[in-house]
């Protein structure tokens, strides 16, 4: 399905923001580049966003900018590069970022692996979403791990789904552009489909958040 | 500025030097760089040609030079002949001459004295213009100044200031031509126009000047026109 766009100027007015904010946070990049959706309207072309996400973005924005940040610590945190850092299970753990369940089943994957990736965590990430809600079973869940630190470079260069497909019991784990439309025989069901730059960017804030709380 | 790791290296007459890491480079005479070079400053006052990208701290160029690469610098003067096939991005970014990059420019600071044609996006904070351009993307700077000395054209602006006047006194010089600027969307805070062809403009506060074409004009705050020259449709977009 299509994401709902809002407009430029409507944007503009539900979120009492100016023109010359939103070209600096776009300099700044704090809004990616492929959010910017040029449709021609009677006045020639107009620029469109996907809704939600940017209202959330722009929200997300202002709220760090009430706590001051600054516009290049707002663009690192909302940016969807990873952090250069590994963590490790337990802080993981401890900070609640994912569930120990979820890590044992990437301590399956790689034996005696204490420090993960940002690429690995999301995967576990994912994967715990995925048991959690019940959508997924121990070794879809597996394959979704896998799929994610597989396509990990695709993912980090442009907005992916991860969708996982299910029929007459196999199951098969994709990355998809975020956006695109799937079309699958009759018989095969999206049992989910999960958007990657979200959790991402959720994770980022989690794992920044937990940095800030041991500092103080 | 020699250094064991960075060697300066000069061509005077003809030659070419292989890419690499370098102190100085200096092409005095007609030059040919082979490959991908990092280095301090590289100067051309003849003709150089650049076969692999660069990235240097200082770049002058007085002649002529052709990059094939992307262009990195800190302070990059072109007042010579410059083209650029890939993406250009500096800290400061000067040109007085004639300027060609074909990529997409990027700079806190741009000035152009001379005659620049972008293909891509311009991005800057303040670009202050008192020549000719053309950018075949958006130039989006927190302010733009434009003075018109010729035709001037970008594909859309958009900024916080956006300033745009002819250029005074002894520029009134016949064989300069046409001056005026020419976009699609023009969109900012603070936009006064002179001169100015677009199809849209957008903003809090608008002034459109003398000499201006615009089929529609969207303001939210305040909306200042000539008479005769205000816009064929206006909206108010405040709500």
């Amino acid at each position: 399905m299509e994401p709902e766009l809002i407009s430029k100027k409507d944007l503009l007015l539900t979120c009492g923001i100016s023109y010359g904010q939103l070209y600096r946070w776009k300099r700044k990049g704090l809004i990616p580049e492929d959010w910017f959706v040029r449709k021609s309207a009677f006045t020639g072309q107009e620029t469109f966003f996907p809704r939600e996400k940017m209202l959330a973005r722009v929200e997300r924005i202002l709220s760090m900018k009430d706590e001051d940040a600054s516009l290049d610590e707002i663009a690192e945190a909302v940016s969807s590069a990873p952090l250069p850092d590994t963590f490790s299970r337990e802080e993981l753990v401890q900070g609640q970022v994912v569930s120990s369940s979820a890590l044992d089943l990437f301590g399956e994957r790689h034996p005696g692996t204490d420090e993960l990736r940002f690429a690995e965590l999301l995967a576990v990430a994912v994967a715990d979403t995925l048991l959690g809600s019940g959508d997924a079973g121990r070794d879809e869940a597996l394959a979704a791990i896998a799929t994610i630190e597989e396509g990990w470079t695709t993912c980090e260069a442009v907005s992916c789904d991860l969708v996982l497909l299910r029929k007459m019991g196999v199951s098969i784990v994709l990355i998809v552009s975020s956006g695109s439309e799937l079309m699958a025989d009759t018989g095969a069901r999206v049992v989910a489909r999960i958007g990657l730059p979200e959790r991402i960017e959720g994770l980022k804030a989690r794992l920044r958040s937990i940095e800030r709380g041991e500092r103080q | 500025m020699s250094d064991t790791n960075r060697p300066d290296t000069k061509i005077a007459g003809a030659g070419t030097v292989t890419g690499g890491m370098y102190g100085e480079v200096v092409i005095a005479g007609a030059g040919t760089v082979s490959g991908d070079v990092d280095c301090l400053a590289f100067k051309v006052g003849g003709v150089a040609d650049v076969q692999g990208a660069l990235t240097a701290q200082a770049i002058t160029v007085g002649g002529s030079a052709s990059f094939m690469g992307d262009v990195k610098g800190t302070d990059v003067v072109f007042s010579g002949n410059a083209d650029v096939h890939g993406a250009l991005s500096a800290e400061t970014l000067r040109i007085s001459g004639v300027a060609r990059i074909d990529g997409a420019v990027s700079a806190p600071r741009i000035e152009i004295r001379g005659t620049t044609k972008i293909g891509g996006d311009c991005e800057a904070e303040t670009f202050d213009a008192q020549g000719v351009f053309s950018i075949g993307g958006l130039l989006n700077a927190g302010t733009v100044s434009i003075r018109l000395y010729g035709g001037c054209d970008a594909h859309d602006i958009g900024g916080e200031t956006i300033d745009v006047r002819l250029a005074s006194a002894w520029a009134f010089l016949p064989f300069l031509g046409d001056r005026n600027l020419t976009a699609d969307s023009i969109e900012g805070d603070t936009i006064y126009l002179e001169s100015t062809r677009a199809k849209v403009v957008r903003g809090a506060n608008v002034t459109i000047g003398a000499g201006c074409t615009i089929d529609l004009v969207e303001y939210t705050g305040t909306l200042t026109g000539n008479a005769g020259v205000v816009a064929s449709r206006k909206v108010s977009a405040g709500a």
